[in-house]
């Protein structure tokens, strides 16, 4: 499966999240801030960060932190089957930065999941990008 | 699937469509920010439960109201694991009718085909169906506005004891239902999820058909619990309503705090925002009730327990509902008559988490 696939489900779901759950996407922005993340999914990377044009997801650049991951962690997190803390400890999802950087990752990628939570088309998003 | 000629037979349909039905449509013409409005029947089996709600909310998230139609399916199979999940659908894909009690979400539907209800539910996403026939044996009650707060009412249509036959399906494995109780009941109103409110409630059925006594327990506090704006606990005599003990007729306590090694979540993707399996169920409420001369002492003790997570109204947070299953015992004397009988109980706490 092409790793590709989960930026254009991260592309579309922070496009869905601003317009579904405003709110939850502008403490999104405002926790992220200027935070540059190497995001590695399957082997494949792209630097996300959020500016004035909105979000941009580019294969270059300068980054604060990194955090790689596989479709297989996706699913099982997906699922309840493995929390945030256990694939960090047991190294599957991995997060490499300085403490500042992580922990502000951390609390965007929490408020990041309650707002998909909240929103009405994120399940069938899901769906797609876990089916594919 | 008709009901067994051993027992009672279910009452007639007459009371039925006057009673129960869609108050509002998912069309934003009759949207009001806060509205909600749901569907709910549960099934006390001897050795499984199984919950299925068609909820339609109204929400003001984003640039205008919309109204979301939810399934939630949750079932605790005979093997003792949770199961189920809450599915999104489009408007498009949902049918409903003010004033009607049917609900066509995708392919799942409640009907009442009178004299009895019709469920299907199957998730798209797991192995989990259930198709039921519910066949009522009270008549419907209506509360109209009981309150939730100063300023959030709800209104609370309620068949308390059906018998349900059918079949379930869990993971490939399918389970035939026979003769099992079962309960039905439609809130609607407008309040808030993470209002300044909490409640229980809870529903407790014979499991023989024949036992006539079955019971509806409910208790509203302010969101930190330490106020109680109403509680109530209400017997039925075979098909009729025949107590009510209300406010201070009751004594309400609750002993321990049951502990579960995993805790189901739904939706799912939520544990990840929730991870661990602390939450304040008891092991046992305890109700006493006195009035007019009549006592009834219910004993509720639970033995597991699923979480449905609801995002606030309000961003950010969520409110937890537990659903709990469990057994009850019943002692009482009603006009001067003795009553003593175990059965099934089904509880929900409605807490807010943050």
């Amino acid at each position: 499966m092409s790793a590709a696939d989960f930026f254009t489900f991260l592309r579309a779901s922070l496009s869905h999240l601003e317009t579904e759950v405003p709110e939850a996407h502008r403490t999104l922005a405002g926790v992220i801030g200027q935070l540059r993340a190497r995001l590695v999914a399957d082997g494949d990377a792209r630097i996300i960060q959020f500016g004035y044009a909105g979000w941009t997801i580019a294969q270059d650049g300068d980054t604060d932190l990194e955090v790689a991951f596989d479709r297989a962690i996706i699913i099982e997190l997906v699922d309840g089957q493995l929390t945030l803390q256990d694939a960090i400890e047991q190294e599957r999802l991995r997060l490499c930065g300085p403490i500042g950087s992580i922990e502000r990752f951390h609390e965007a990628l929490l408020i990041y999941l309650e707002g998909m939570i909240r929103a009405p088309t994120a399940p069938a998003l899901l769906e797609d990008y876990l089916s594919a | 699937m008709s009901p067994s000629p051993a027992r009672p037979r279910p009452i007639g349909q007459v009371p039925f469509p006057s009673a129960d039905f869609w108050h509002l449509a998912p069309r934003p013409a009759k949207s009001r920010v806060g509205f909600k409005e749901w569907s709910h029947f549960s099934v006390l089996g001897g050795d499984f439960d199984l919950l299925v709600n068609f909820s339609v909310m109204t929400e003001s998230e984003g640039a205008s109201p919309r109204s979301t139609p939810r399934l939630t399916l949750l079932v605790r199979a005979p093997d003792g694991h949770w199961d189920g999940d809450v599915e999104v659908f489009n408007r498009v894909d949902t049918t409903i009718l003010p004033g009607l009690p049917d609900a066509v979400f995708g392919r799942n539907s409640a009907r009442f085909i009178g004299p009895h209800y019709r469920v299907e539910a199957e998730l798209s996403s797991r192995a989990v169906s259930a198709a039921l026939d519910l066949h009522p044996m009270t008549q419907p009650v209506i509360a109209n506005q009981s309150r939730l707060s100063d300023a959030e009412s709800f209104s609370w249509m309620v068949v308390s004891h059906l018998r349900a036959e059918g079949e379930l399906n869990v993971s490939a494995r399918r389970y035939r239902i026979t003769d099992a109780p079962a309960y039905h009941d439609r809130n609607w109103g407008c309040f808030m999820w993470g209002g300044s409110y909490a409640w229980e409630w809870a529903i407790i059925l014979p499991p023989e058909a024949l036992q006539p006594w079955c019971l509806v327990y409910s208790r509203f506090r302010d969101v930190h619990r330490g106020a109680t704006r109403s509680q109530s606990l209400l017997l039925w005599r075979r098909e009729f309503l025949c107590r009510k003990f209300y406010g201070r007729d009751l004594s309400i306590s609750h002993r321990g705090l049951l502990r579960r090694e995993r805790v189901l979540r739904l939706p799912r993707i939520a544990s990840l925002l929730m991870p661990g399996v602390a939450a304040d169920v008891p092991q046992e409420i305890l109700v006493s009730a006195r009035g007019y001369g009549d006592e009834l002492d219910l004993r509720m003790s639970f033995d597991d327990f699923a979480q449905v997570v609801v995002p606030n109204d309000r961003w950010p947070g969520f409110t937890l509902l537990c659903e709990i299953q469990g057994r009850a015992e019943v002692t009482a004397r009603i006009g001067g008559e003795r009553i003593a009988f175990e059965g099934r109980v089904q509880a929900e706490l409605n807490h807010v988490s943050r």
